[in-house]
């Protein structure tokens, strides 16, 4: 996986975002940030043990806890947020992305 | 075609567009030698609007638009506005046609960066270089007026002999500007600064103390391309001259040509074979120093070309690279009359 890069017309920018954020953006499609939460873990973690297997289980790291994968989502969704590449309406209300474009590498 | 270790786009994300070779001032240095009239081989409005419309559709994402100058031509407004929402859009300007009803169209257009070519850090140098008196005091009100509206602005100056010594009084101009970066340009060996090389060019140490000697002020960013972030960025390079050329880089356009668009699409010169082994980064030599800060293999392709006339030549714009080249010195075949323009690599 390399990088994502999007441009946000509404405040004309481009920017490069890394595997865990691209993925935050692509699982945005009108999810409750609950069921977010829990999609990004499913994938990450899906990654993670893709990684091992890839590195034929030698010395493979701990996965990531729930702990640590809660903060790096939190992170994430923050940094898309402030730079209005994705929004989180009310609580209650779905997580959309913003009008963007993208270009995947 | 094996590939060097380095960077690689199928396709490339953006893409310089030369929309006119066409300028109201007739600079010394030009590169593009621009005429006071757009010649009617340009490209037209339509065809410039159906080729954004190609580029959205073919996922690139920031185009950027210099001459010439841009503003020159009258439909370049429309083009403008027609993309500045769906690609990054970047202009080069000289300025001095800039007005502050320009700079609030530009951000209603949607146009997301600015850079304004300013030759020296006073007027009487600038409009030296422009040979139009009052185009420095256009020059840096431009760069007011497009920050008052809160597009980033940066300022752009060819380093040569003319403004050397004056080059930290450039970099206090521009932070008084407000400007928040500016771009410190190498003097390329083509259109008329080719012609005046004797009288405007530096030797690599002259240059190099130049950049050492830089005192930038507090939240100033500079871009500079010297030892050691000399890059090799063909690798992502994609740009079109007025008359649809598909060239590579504005620096290549009077060694090559790859296709133009008028007659294919613009990725099918994507293939072309030239265009590949430069974008393929395999070079003779490369500095360890310039490709740990750029990740890129034997610095520019089109010094190299000039000086040495081969494409996987050393830069001598790197001193790791320079092997006693005399940068004031050009080969005599870059001065013969024809040299690459009427019969370029790849034509």
């Amino acid at each position: 996986m390399g990088y994502c890069f999007v441009f946000t017309p509404a405040n004309p920018r481009v920017f490069t975002l890394n595997p865990a954020a691209w993925l935050i953006l692509e699982l945005c499609d009108g999810q409750t940030p609950q069921a977010l939460l829990r999609a990004y873990r499913r994938e990450a973690e899906a990654a993670h043990w893709k990684r091992v297997e890839l590195s034929g289980f030698f010395a493979a790291p701990p996965p990531p806890s729930p702990a640590s994968l809660r903060r790096e989502f939190a992170r994430g969704v923050r940094a898309l947020e402030e730079r209005s590449i994705i929004e989180f309406c009310p609580r209650s209300e779905p997580s959309h992305r913003c009008g963007t474009r993208r270009r995947q590498l | 075609m094996a590939r060097a270790p380095g960077p690689y786009f199928e396709r490339p994300p953006k893409i310089t567009v030369s929309y006119t070779q066409s300028c109201n001032l007739s600079c010394k240095h030009c590169y593009a030698d621009c005429t006071r009239t757009p010649s009617p081989r340009e490209l037209g409005r339509e065809e410039w609007l159906r080729f954004i419309d190609y580029l959205v559709a073919n996922d690139f994402i920031q185009v950027y638009f210099e001459g010439g100058e841009p503003l020159q031509r009258a439909d370049f407004r429309e083009v403008l506005r027609y993309c500045g929402r769906r690609l990054m859009t970047w202009v080069r300007t000289n300025g001095t046609l800039v007005t502050a009803v320009t700079a609030r169209e530009f951000r209603r257009f949607g146009v997301g960066t600015v850079l304004v070519d300013v030759m020296g850090a006073h007027a009487k140098t600038h409009d030296w270089f422009t040979g139009a008196p009052g185009s420095f005091k256009k020059a840096c009100t431009a760069v007011k007026h497009f920050l008052d509206v809160g597009i980033p602005t940066y300022m752009l100056i060819i380093l040569n002999r003319r403004n050397a010594a004056e080059i930290n009084e450039y970099l206090e101009l521009a932070a008084r500007l407000g400007a928040p970066k500016v771009g410190i340009l190498r003097l390329y060996p083509i259109g008329r600064a080719k012609r005046r090389w004797d009288e405007l060019s530096m030797s690599l140490e002259d240059q190099t103390k130049v950049i050492a000697g830089l005192r930038v002020p507090d939240g100033l960013r500079i871009m500079q391309s010297w030892h050691p972030r000399d890059h090799n960025c063909c690798w992502q390079g994609a740009a079109v001259n007025a008359y649809g050329d598909s060239i590579g880089c504005v620096y290549l356009r009077e060694y090559v040509r790859y296709g133009n668009i008028r007659e294919m699409p613009f990725l099918e010169t994507w293939k072309h074979p030239l265009y590949q082994q430069l974008r393929s980064g395999r070079v003779k030599e490369s500095c360890s120093g310039c490709h740990s800060t750029q990740g890129t293999h034997g610095g520019c392709r089109s010094t190299a070309y000039a000086f040495h006339g081969r494409w996987d030549a050393p830069d001598p714009f790197c001193t790791t690279l320079n092997h006693g080249v005399d940068l004031r010195e050009l080969p005599e075949r870059l001065l013969q009359k024809d040299a690459g323009s009427t019969d370029p690599a790849g034509a």
